[in-house]
């Protein structure tokens, strides 16, 4: 079995100074726990909430870098603002694409959802047939900017049910989370988020499938070890576990 | 390996997938992935108004059984709380007590937590903070608790030096207390990183960590995966297994 981790987050503090022996570390940890191929996302906090263009010319270029260094180890995704000129965006998405070959989008916090400045970000995952992954939480205490979360992201999904969207942290979106989303097949989850608590995996398999989740550990701020354990110690069958740890990513990422 | 934090009870807001009520039910889930004893407390204790309710439905059930340490449930706000750590202790064998500050609504700066600290300290137990059940963020919206802060456990240190056992600190919090205060000791289902035990040796002596899996909240696999993906001896790794909380228990 394929073990296919897609939310991973690639440190690169300073552009002139590639941290390679950090991400070779990734690499060889995500190996250890047989983690085949990881996805990174973007990072998560040195181009802060609201990232400039050249942020996320930076982050991708990075992202890029990395793929292209290590091939058989990791591919990316394309990370957007949506507070961007629409132009902006739609040349950064057609570089990423074009020139790099990533395989989804990611958008973090930058704008909520709802937010019609989507619009430019779906249509363009439309064009290139890529999916969206999208943060996600339902939070008692601790929202940050204008984090999203699962209603509005069903919000996005029935303004583009043709679009792939996989929603993120399915332990932060938690049961009423994925019930948002029962009702929509062009909506994924991943696995990442929180700690490594029991049930949630099982809940989102009955609900919704186990074609619809895929594995993601959010490392480095996560350990791999203990994120797999949502999947590998969940009551689910073997297929269901095979499904979320690889082959939807393989099918949905045309990896 | 020793266990230092299992529950047996319902959570209130969500289901558990495995065994969560039965200590033996819960025992043999353990012992499958090779743990060899555990602490085990009432989850209900954290919600009761007197959680010696609590600790009077599981700890008897598990008297005379090698495999438990049974860790009861001390309010010590409550006018009784002296009368409860007696049963604890004598009915039912407890060498650890557990304090819910946040759940039972008091400061560990009030003055009856030094007379239980006297008490505790007098029969030699081993008293055990337990700084949250649950990620915050995902607390219910109408039951929000948040952990014990810090500074309240590095005041109590300050004026307890005997061992206390904080359980279910996050990783930069375990840090800092330990920085702060030799005598604490911590459990590290809670702390998590990339190459979590690596990390957190970096800071911290693999002598003042103890094993847990927070069973049933989380899945007991994750804490294993931590020790295991851990590049050291099988010496430290047998430390934090069970070497450091037999230690304390034996003292």
């Amino acid at each position: 079995m394929t073990i296919i981790d897609i939310h991973v987050h690639h440190t690169w503090a300073n552009p002139a100074d590639p941290p390679w022996p950090l991400i070779e570390e990734t690499f060889a940890l995500a190996a250890q726990c047989g983690i085949a191929k990881v996805g990174l996302l973007g990072t998560y906090s040195f181009h802060g909430y609201d990232p400039t263009p050249e942020g996320i010319r930076d982050c991708n270029t990075h992202a890029a870098r990395i793929v292209e260094r290590y091939p058989d180890q990791a591919y990316s995704f394309c990370y957007l603002n949506p507070a961007h000129d629409p132009a902006f965006i739609q040349a950064e998405l057609d570089r990423c694409v074009g020139d790099f070959g990533m395989k989804g989008i990611k958008l973090w916090i930058a704008v909520n959802a709802r937010d019609a400045r989507l619009d430019v970000v779906m249509e363009g995952a439309r064009r290139h047939n890529l999916p969206v992954l999208h943060h996600a939480w339902y939070k008692a205490t601790g929202y940050i900017y204008n984090e999203s979360t699962p209603a509005d992201v069903r919000d996005l999904a029935l303004r583009f049910p043709d679009v792939p969207i996989i929603m993120a942290h399915l332990n932060g979106c938690g049961v009423r989370g994925v019930l948002d989303i029962q009702d929509l097949p062009n909506v994924y989850i991943d696995t990442s988020g929180s700690q490594p608590d029991a049930g949630f995996t099982e809940f989102a398999v009955e609900q919704l499938g186990a074609d619809r989740i895929l594995f993601g550990s959010d490392a480095p701020i996560r350990d791999y070890a203990v994120q797999l354990t949502k999947v590998t110690g969940a009551k689910i069958s073997d297929a269901a576990r095979q499904q979320i740890l690889g082959q939807n990513a393989a099918r949905l990422l045309k990896l | 390996m020793i266990d230092a934090d299992v529950l047996a009870g319902h959570y209130p807001f969500r289901p558990f997938p495995h065994p969560s009520q039965d200590p033996y039910q819960i025992k043999d889930y353990l012992q499958v992935r090779g743990i060899q004893r555990a602490c085990l407390s009432s989850l209900h204790a954290a919600f009761y108004a007197d959680p010696q309710q609590g600790n009077a439905e599981v700890l008897p059930q598990i008297v005379g059984d090698a495999f438990f340490l049974p860790a009861g449930v001390i309010n010590p706000s409550l006018p009784n709380w002296r009368n409860t750590l007696s049963r604890c202790v004598e009915e039912y064998g407890c060498r650890l007590v557990r304090l819910l500050p946040n759940y039972h609504m008091y400061s560990l700066a009030d003055g009856f937590v030094t007379d239980f600290l006297a008490e505790a300290n007098h029969r030699r137990l081993v008293v055990v903070i337990v700084k949250r059940l649950e990620d915050e963020r995902m607390h219910h919206p109408l039951m929000k608790v948040p952990g014990v802060e810090n500074s309240e456990i590095i005041a109590l240190a300050q004026r307890y030096p005997h061992p206390l056992v904080v359980l279910s600190a996050y990783l930069s919090e375990i840090k800092e207390l330990a920085a702060a205060a030799p005598q604490l000791y911590f459990d590290i289902a809670f702390a998590e990183t990339m190459n979590t035990m690596q990390r957190l040796t970096e800071g911290v002596l693999a002598d003042r960590l103890l094993f847990s899996t927070h069973t049933p909240f989380f899945y007991p696999e994750a804490a294993i995966g931590k020790i295991e993906h851990w590049s050291v001896g099988a010496e430290q790794r047998q430390q934090v297994y069970s070497g450091t909380l037999a230690h304390l228990i034996e003292r």
